[in-house]
């Protein structure tokens, strides 16, 4: 349960090692912000994501400030109206330097994919207070000291701001206190709860979740406060996660495919880098997905025509022990009932697929094992064995959860 | 290097294969990869992060641009081992970076459309992203990307209506959202581009694929499995007929290796021109007083290539809610 929350909350505050020191700060991020709070409230990991060096620098929160003062902005004006002899060049001049500063990625991600949704109740003028409000939080870098988040207070927009018909008054006294304010009313807010418990369910229990299963979840999330294993127990418990048209009704994501091929196989794993090539080959390269959104979770979003090619390579591969990096043991097939291949397709569907296959898959696992046991020479039950083992990984009831 | 891997292309093309199960003679492939009359094809590349179209195709003969960008500007011409732009028509030049692109500029082969974008204001890139690919900004209820309307509408005008078909295929293992939808295409995935196809076909038996099989109704993993099997073959084929071409030498990287397939049914067009309306930087002009403003709906640029490539008389709702102005002068 801990894996899948984290495997989710881990695309919902989404940030990619591609863009500058993200590299730096992914797996402290990964530790310190998704896994010691995937047991804990959501508020609390919005709180320690919005902080987190990783965030701060995916989303550019580190280098929002600001807009010069009228002061500054005389200051560059001038000299340009002077040397251009033109009070329209000196405008220009000042009406660039401020529009340079504020910084509203962070701000617009925040609302749009980490808390409300998009399109849910709040306008751009929403958006640029949320981000003045957020100026000034960044990080510290500098020699011989941790890298931690760090409240620059000369980087603060001052001045009273206004959110969701919230007014934020400005802190003089403790300017990083709005941040945090913001903060709080998301947490909680109505529009957060449903866009989570939506999205959740959608992971969990099918691409089109129902409404009434959502409000159900949603209430929980209230009542809670968005205690997260709460909101799992929930869906899980809940009559719609065990309906019949919910049975396998979610794909496995790429990422869901490799990772439980390898452990049902119980495959050895001797470069972890060969898992990240692997994701990559099935466009779902963790850590460096290409937007903030996050991997998509419906299944729309994986099964183009063709898409399952990368599947039945890697499939193959893990099987018959071509695959780089990663080997099933010799002990997985050790356990192979010896000598009673005609019970192996029994055996491994109890291993890697007890909820079993489809008619026309069943049918060509059985054929294979018949041509092999039919063979008069060159019987070779070991490839055999491979060979089920790819085709199962490679069915079509394997790749759904 | 898997930044190639947001740019899909697109072919479509006008005439040719009923269904990719038909067994396709060889000499019908070669003369479409070798781009004989009657297949027209269209590559779309589509620039997922954004491009940067003032850093692009620079507007160095607009003066307020260089008041816009004190430090990123790019020079108008060399200066102290930085490189300048290379001036196309006396307004706009191209980025020194885009070098490679001048020889096509001089053949009139390569044009440019400034200052198109969409109407719709959202700040949010990836609806922005998703209404470029539906080319229907603001109607989320669209869920068919514009090529794949192309692929489903009426027949083109002056085309014979028997046999008319056309394909779309992706370079890619997903296909772009301005390609999904209720007409098939193609997704190739990469592991069959490098050519280790067959080892895969040991899949087929488990998705069916035989047409008197059908896939339970809504199974959308054997569909998928079975498009699967199709896109291997065919990619297989079309690789074949490729490599026996012969051909220029292309740069071993990914993207460069699946255009090498395509460069060949590249046609002249209406280059040599910048194309549009520049609406110039003036403070009064700008969008929101930061950006530069749309003079050209992106819809109408789509509308022109369909009709002047494709002889494709654009059907009134193609782009929902919106009915194309005729751009002058893009293709001819």
């Amino acid at each position: 349960m801990r894996e899948v929350a984290a495997d989710f909350f881990r695309n919902h505050f989404c940030v990619a090692v591609d863009k500058d020191e993200v590299v730096l700060f992914a797996g402290e991020y990964e530790r310190e912000v998704i896994r010691r709070h995937v047991f804990g409230s959501f508020g609390a990991m919005l709180e320690a994501s919005a902080k987190h060096p990783a965030m701060l620098v995916y989303l550019d929160n580190a280098v929002s400030r600001r807009p010069p003062t009228k002061a500054e902005l005389k200051e560059i004006e001038l000299p340009v109206r002077l040397e251009k002899k033109s009070k329209q060049a000196g405008r220009a001049a000042s009406d660039i330097a401020a529009q340079r500063g504020l910084n509203e990625n962070y701000a617009r991600k925040l609302l749009e994919l980490h808390t409300l949704g998009v399109d849910n109740g709040y306008s751009q003028r929403d958006v640029e207070h949320v981000a003045r409000a957020l100026t000034g939080r960044t990080y510290r870098d500098e020699p011989g000291q941790p890298i931690e988040f760090l409240f620059r207070p000369e980087m603060h927009d001052p001045g009273d701001k206004r959110f969701l018909h919230t007014l934020i008054k400005d802190d003089f006294q403790d300017p990083q206190s709005e941040g945090e304010d913001v903060l709080a009313i998301l947490k909680e807010h109505p529009g957060t709860t449903r866009f989570l418990s939506h999205k959740l369910c959608r992971h969990l229990v099918s691409d089109d979740p129902a409404p009434e299963l959502v409000e159900r979840v949603a209430a929980v999330f209230r009542r809670t406060r968005g205690d997260i294993p709460s909101l799992l127990r929930a869906i899980a418990g809940d009559p719609a996660f065990f309906a019949p048209e919910n049975h396998r009704a979610k794909l496995k994501r790429p990422f869901e495919f490799v990772v439980s091929a390898l452990s049902l196989t119980g495959a050895e794993i001797q470069d972890a880098r060969a898992i990240l090539v692997v994701l990559r080959e099935l466009n779902e390269n963790l850590y460096e997905c290409k937007d903030p959104t996050g991997y998509y979770d419906q299944a729309e979003a994986w099964l183009d025509p063709g898409a399952l090619a990368g599947r039945w390579k890697f499939a193959a591969d893990l099987a018959h022990g071509e695959a780089t990096g990663v080997r099933i043991p010799a002990a997985f097939h050790a356990e192979l009932p010896a000598g009673a291949p005609e019970r192996w397709v029994e055996w491994l569907l109890h291993r890697l697929l007890p909820t079993g296959l489809d008619p026309r898959a069943a049918r060509h696992l059985d054929a294979l094992v018949a041509a092999e046991l039919a063979r008069e020479s060159s019987r070779d039950l070991g490839r055999l064995a491979r060979s089920l083992v790819a085709a199962i990984l490679g069915s079509p009831d394997f790749q759904r959860q | 290097m898997f930044s190639l891997d947001r740019r899909d292309f697109l072919r479509a093309t006008g005439a040719g294969l009923a269904t990719l199960r038909l067994p396709l003679p060889a000499g019908h492939l070669r003369r479409e990869f070798a781009g004989e009359e009657g297949t027209p094809a269209l590559v779309v590349l589509f620039l997922r992060g954004g491009v940067d179209a003032l850093h692009a195709l620079v507007p160095y003969g607009d003066p307020r641009y260089y008041e816009f960008r004190p430090t990123l500007a790019v020079a108008p011409e060399d200066a102290e081992g930085e490189r300048g732009v290379i001036p196309l028509d006396g307004d706009f030049g191209l980025h020194p970076a885009l070098a490679g692109l001048l020889p096509f500029w001089t053949a009139k082969r390569l044009a440019a459309v400034v200052a198109v974008g969409s109407p719709h204001p959202t700040r949010s890139h990836f609806d922005a992203q998703d209404f470029m690919e539906y080319a229907a900004p603001g109607l989320r209820t669209v869920r068919d990307g514009w090529l794949n309307r192309y692929l489903t509408g009426p027949a083109a005008t002056g085309a014979s209506s028997a046999g008319q078909h056309r394909r779309g295929l992706a370079l890619h293992g997903l296909l772009p959202r301005s390609l999904r939808g209720r007409h098939p295409a193609l997704a190739v995935p990469e592991a069959s581009v490098r050519g280790d196809g067959t080892v895969l076909e040991r899949f087929a038996p488990l998705y069916g694929g035989s047409p008197e099989e059908p896939a339970a109704e809504g199974d959308v993993v054997v569909a998928a499995g079975r498009t699967t099997l199709e896109a291997l073959a065919f990619f297989r084929r079309l690789a074949g007929e490729a490599d026996a071409g012969g051909g220029p030498a292309y740069p071993d990287s990914p993207l460069a290796q699946r255009l090498r397939v395509l460069a060949r049914i590249l046609r002249a067009g209406a280059g040599g021109r910048i194309h549009g309306a520049w609406p110039g930087l003036r403070d009064a002009d700008l969008y929101e007083g930061r950006d530069l403003p749309v003079t050209t709906d992106f819809r109408d640029v789509l509308a022109a290539v369909l009709r002047a490539h494709f002889r494709f008389d654009v059907p009134r709702d193609f782009f929902p809610g919106h009915r194309p102005a005729r751009l002058k002068g893009l293709f001819g």
